[in-house]
């Protein structure tokens, strides 16, 4: 036997079935082969127009004829429809208030009372006792799941007095319009959140987090690093070496004092994956010991790459190479420049860039960092990617803003810091939107047992008691 | 002309910028080393600092002007501004005023007497007081666009303070103790924005009695913060105009008793140093939300029959007391008038902060409020694609009429793009009182990334986000736990 515990109700409260404080009844689908039935006239209500607490439209209409001819009871206006038949039933009851006359069709059942209030503290009623209702009247038919209207029927429902039904009905809109309303302030803290992230990394990469730390600082410029590799690479490379290509810094964002332009195979090495063998997806390849980052793994990363679905095995490793640990991988297919560091060493294939970072010139961290923000800005940056790849030639003339090496290892000890806040901030956040949802439902059982109202004494308080 | 100087003034500013002087700081030294060189162009004598000569042991007297300050070079340059400032933060009237507190961050002689020369240069009295005040306002405005944190906090956009003063019209000519005032005066852009419109209407030409008075006795502003109220003292008196601008907190001190014809201003926004309700007895609503206390603190210094504008943040429409004290408001004033700006309006002095002006005028009840929505379907202020201009709020001026309170008639259709909407009060009072309710107009404007707010003020967002989250979690809990006899109240 489902419903309130009698020895437990407030004075003044009563208990009933339901189906002897209202009056129910059911439809049916009038016959879609003719046509007169299905044109503007009374709402026809389905179970997939049970969207929301109160129904104000149907997707389909009857004529008054079909209602005639085929003895579909019209349901008044207020009366409680609720969705007895349905795949839906699985996890939860739909009920809804009709705001006009309505019929309804096999699917669905119909409450009315014309006693006051009496039709909105079953609504209520029937949503707090969901879970209750559902596990103990539902028959699990072939195809959908389905609740047996004489249970339903015989279902005990709690019934306190009008004035305290007005007061506690009151009290559930209120509070359910404050619920909807921190529910959504939360969202937009969640998605407010992602755009900190999002500003955290563009204020980074252009100098503006570490604006202050700077002026107590006072870095040594990132120049005279960058030139001493290039004199470096100079002597070493002799006739091979090649001039690099210098960002005009006149069409460029302006950055701070200290820092300087530079482009990414200046900061390290950088070069395509290796996959020498054709067929690239050579099964021959992979299953191996050495693991192999796919494009997909680079983009799932969040910025440090942590795991793969695939490796390759002796044959595999022998045609490509593997890459170091804090190697910065690039995609330069299917998506725009992914980006994340290499946790651990692995290969991957020519559709992933690589760049081994000089480190006198270059935090590998921060220039991932770089290479995410200008992510979206690579059309400011690069004037060439107006296609939708990008290929090692682009990639090598992308303009980097590289700040003293010092002030890098900063940025990257804040960005982390500040993303860490934000996470749990995020995780907080997320957590108080389920205790506000869960609180919907613990608000509703409440006031089915009118526990958080004192009850008043005697008729006087009563009165008093009238909202 | 007037780019020379700016431009003069400014460069210098990068060669201090290596020596850790930053923008705000800049500026403030160039007001102290201005008033100097002016004061020494009109001859005006300044007091002098004892000292003791180093040869000999002598008493000798210093004297803190400009002639004195040039000759001076290298540490013992530095050693003298210092005593300077000193001496001169100790004298009356608006000498004190402007020095009192001030330090001097000009520590390397070299940079410090090139700075010299650059302001020596020029005749600074000779210029035009238009020209010397636009490049002390732009000096304002760089430093609280480049500033982090801090600068923007003074700064209201000038070409929303003038829509603001043109629609308002703050004439002295009005009364004989006529008195205009801005309880957050900031760096005084209100105040001069008024004295300015005042010139334009009538050509500049008062009678004696009239021009002293004008210029003596009808400015008024309160600031908390010695550095912006120094900066303002500064820039009235570029325009000739000696102000009365005390030092305090508008808010938590009790009010003194001038009352005022006329009140322009905008509070500062945020939540800082506002940790507890003020102990005032004329505040209706115990709040500890800064704004809604300015607001309420506008309605006690207010004459009956005075007027204000005043700009408030979106979170003062909506907030949780917000209801309570527009009851008091529209009981007491009439709100004739809310201007809601287009969004990134502030940009880039604070970002992301929405903003509205209120127009109300004391004295008689509200029957109607106007709103012009100036923000849906307006793509959002950017400081370089897409800055402020005039046009932004010449339709809204045009709707809100001739007459100062608001009273010109006004007809919905006087917006063609259907942004002026008239609201009685019993429909305002159905939204208990919360104006941010009336939005008419679907937005389909979008943040793009490109114009991503700084993360402080994201964070500032979240924190708003989250205080209307809280505030609405904490109604549940009254409707909840009821009154104290247990009952549902």
């Amino acid at each position: 036997m489902t419903g309130a515990s009698d020895a437990t109700l407030p004075p003044r409260w009563t208990s009933a079935p339901i189906g002897t404080l209202f009056d129910s009844w059911g439809g049916h689908t009038p016959s879609k082969g003719i046509r007169r039935y299905w044109a503007p006239g009374v709402p026809w209500v389905s179970s997939k127009d049970i969207k929301s607490d109160r129904l104000i439209s149907t997707a389909h209409q009857v004529t008054a004829e079909a209602v005639h001819e085929t003895g579909l009871k019209v349901c008044p206006k207020g009366a409680v429809l609720v969705v007895v038949r349905s795949g839906v039933l699985a996890h939860s009851l739909p009920v809804a208030i009709a705001d006009m006359p309505v019929v309804i069709n096999q699917d669905l059942k119909a409450f009315f009372s014309n006693q006051p209030l009496m039709n909105e503290w079953l609504a209520v009623f029937l949503r707090s006792s969901a879970r209750r209702l559902l596990s103990t009247t539902r028959r699990d038919g072939t195809t959908v799941q389905s609740i047996q209207h004489p249970l339903l029927k015989a279902t005990m429902i709690p019934v306190p007095p009008l004035d305290v039904r007005r007061k506690l009905l009151g009290l559930l809109r209120d509070a359910g319009e404050k619920q909807s309303s921190a529910a959504s302030h939360l969202a937009a803290t969640r998605l407010i959140l992602e755009r900190f992230r999002k500003a955290v990394l563009v204020a980074a990469c252009t100098g503006r987090l570490t604006a202050d730390w700077r002026e107590h600082a006072h870095p040594a410029p990132a120049g005279p690093a960058l030139q001493r590799r290039r004199e470096s690479e100079r002597a070493r490379l002799g006739t091979k070496y090649r001039e690099p290509f210098v960002p005009d810094a006149a069409k460029l964002p302006g950055i701070p004092e200290g820092w300087t332009w530079a482009t990414l195979p200046e900061l390290g090495e950088l070069g395509r994956g290796k996959s020498k063998h054709r067929p690239r997806n050579d099964p021959r390849l992979y299953g191996g010991n050495y693991p192999f980052i796919q494009t997909g793994d680079v983009a799932r990363s969040g910025g440090r790459i942590t795991d793969h679905t695939q490796t390759y095995n002796e044959a595999g490793v022998l045609q490509s190479r593997v890459w170091p640990e804090r190697t910065v991988c690039i995609t330069i297919a299917a998506n725009i420049a992914d980006s994340g560091l290499l946790t651990y060493p692995a290969c991957f294939p020519d559709s992933v860039v690589g760049l081994i970072a000089d480190e006198q010139v270059a935090l590998p961290e921060y220039v991932e960092l770089f290479v995410r923000t200008a992510r979206s800005n690579l059309a400011a940056l690069a004037p060439a990617t107006a296609q939708a790849n990008i290929n090692l030639a682009i990639l090598a003339e992308v303009a980097v803003a590289i700040p003293p090496i010092e002030e890098q290892r900063e940025i990257v000890r804040l960005v982390g810091e500040l993303f860490k806040a934000a996470d749990m901030l995020v995780t907080q956040v997320d957590g108080a939107a389920r205790r506000v949802d869960r609180s919907r439902q613990a608000l509703l059982v409440k006031a089915l047992r009118g526990e958080f109202l004192a009850v008043p004494e005697d008729a006087e308080d009563a009165e008093d008691a009238r909202a | 002309m007037r780019v020379d100087v700016v431009q003069k003034l400014w460069n210098f500013c990068h060669t201090l910028r290596h020596e850790g002087v930053n923008y705000g700081d800049y500026v403030e030294q160039v007001t102290l080393l201005l008033f100097l060189k002016m004061a020494d162009e009109r001859g005006i004598s300044l007091p002098s600092y004892m000292t003791v000569e180093e040869h000999t042991g002598k008493p000798i007297e210093v004297a803190c002007d400009w002639q004195t300050l040039t000759k001076f070079s290298g540490s013992e340059l530095v050693e003298h501004y210092d005593k300077v400032l000193g001496e001169l933060g100790k004298q009356q009237a608006i000498l004190g005023q402007i020095f009192a507190g001030s330090q001097n961050r000009l520590r390397k002689p070299a940079s410090f007497k090139q700075f010299l020369r650059v302001i020596d240069e020029t005749e600074w009295t000779s210029l035009d007081v238009d020209v010397k005040a636009a490049a002390f306002e732009g000096l304002l405005e760089k430093a609280a666009a480049e500033g982090k944190k801090g600068a923007g906090q003074f700064f209201t956009p000038r070409l929303l303070i003038r829509a603001m003063v043109r629609c308002i019209k703050p004439d002295p000519r009005g009364g004989r103790e006529f008195a205009i005032g801005d309880p957050a005066v900031g760096t005084g852009g209100f105040l001069v924005a008024a004295y300015e419109w005042l010139l334009d209407e009538t050509g500049g030409a008062f009678e004696r009695d009239l021009a002293r008075r004008i210029r003596t006795s009808t400015y008024y502003g309160t600031e908390i913060d010695e550095k912006p109220r120094r900066l303002a003292l500064m820039n009235l008196y570029l325009h000739q105009v000696e102000p009365l601008i005390e030092n305090g907190d508008s808010i938590y001190e009790a009010p003194g008793s001038q009352r005022f014809d006329v009140i322009l201003t905008n509070p500062p926004f945020g939540t800082r140093g506002a940790n507890q309700a003020p102990d005032r007895d004329d505040f209706a609503v115990q709040t500890s939300n800064k704004q809604l206390n300015f607001l309420q603190h506008v309605l006690t210094v207010l004459k009956p029959g005075g007027r204000a504008a005043v700009v408030v943040p979106d979170n003062v429409l909506f907030a949780q007391q917000a209801g309570d004290i527009f009851k008091v408001l529209t009981e007491d004033c009439d709100l004739h008038t809310v201007l809601r700006c287009p969004r990134g309006t502030f940009s880039p002095y604070t970002e992301g902060t929405n903003t509205n002006v209120i127009f109300f005028t004391k004295g008689r009840p509200t029957v109607h409020t106007w709103i012009y929505d100036a923000r849906g379907n307006v793509p959002k202020i950017t400081k370089k694609s897409r800055p402020l201009a005039a046009k932004h709020f010449e339709a809204f001026e045009k709707c809100y009429g001739d007459e100062p309170n608001g009273q010109s008639k006004r007809s919905e259709s006087d917006s063609a793009e259907g942004r002026w909407r008239r609201f009685t009060i019993e429909e305002i009072q159905e939204k208990q009182y919360k104006l941010d309710a009336f939005k008419w107009i679907r937005d389909e404007e979008l943040d793009d990334d490109e114009d991503l707010p700084a993360p402080e003020s994201l964070i500032a967002q979240a924190i708003e986000e989250l205080q209307l989250a809280l505030d609405d979690l904490a109604d549940i809990e009254r409707l909840l736990v009821g009154d104290v006899n247990g009952r549902l109240s």
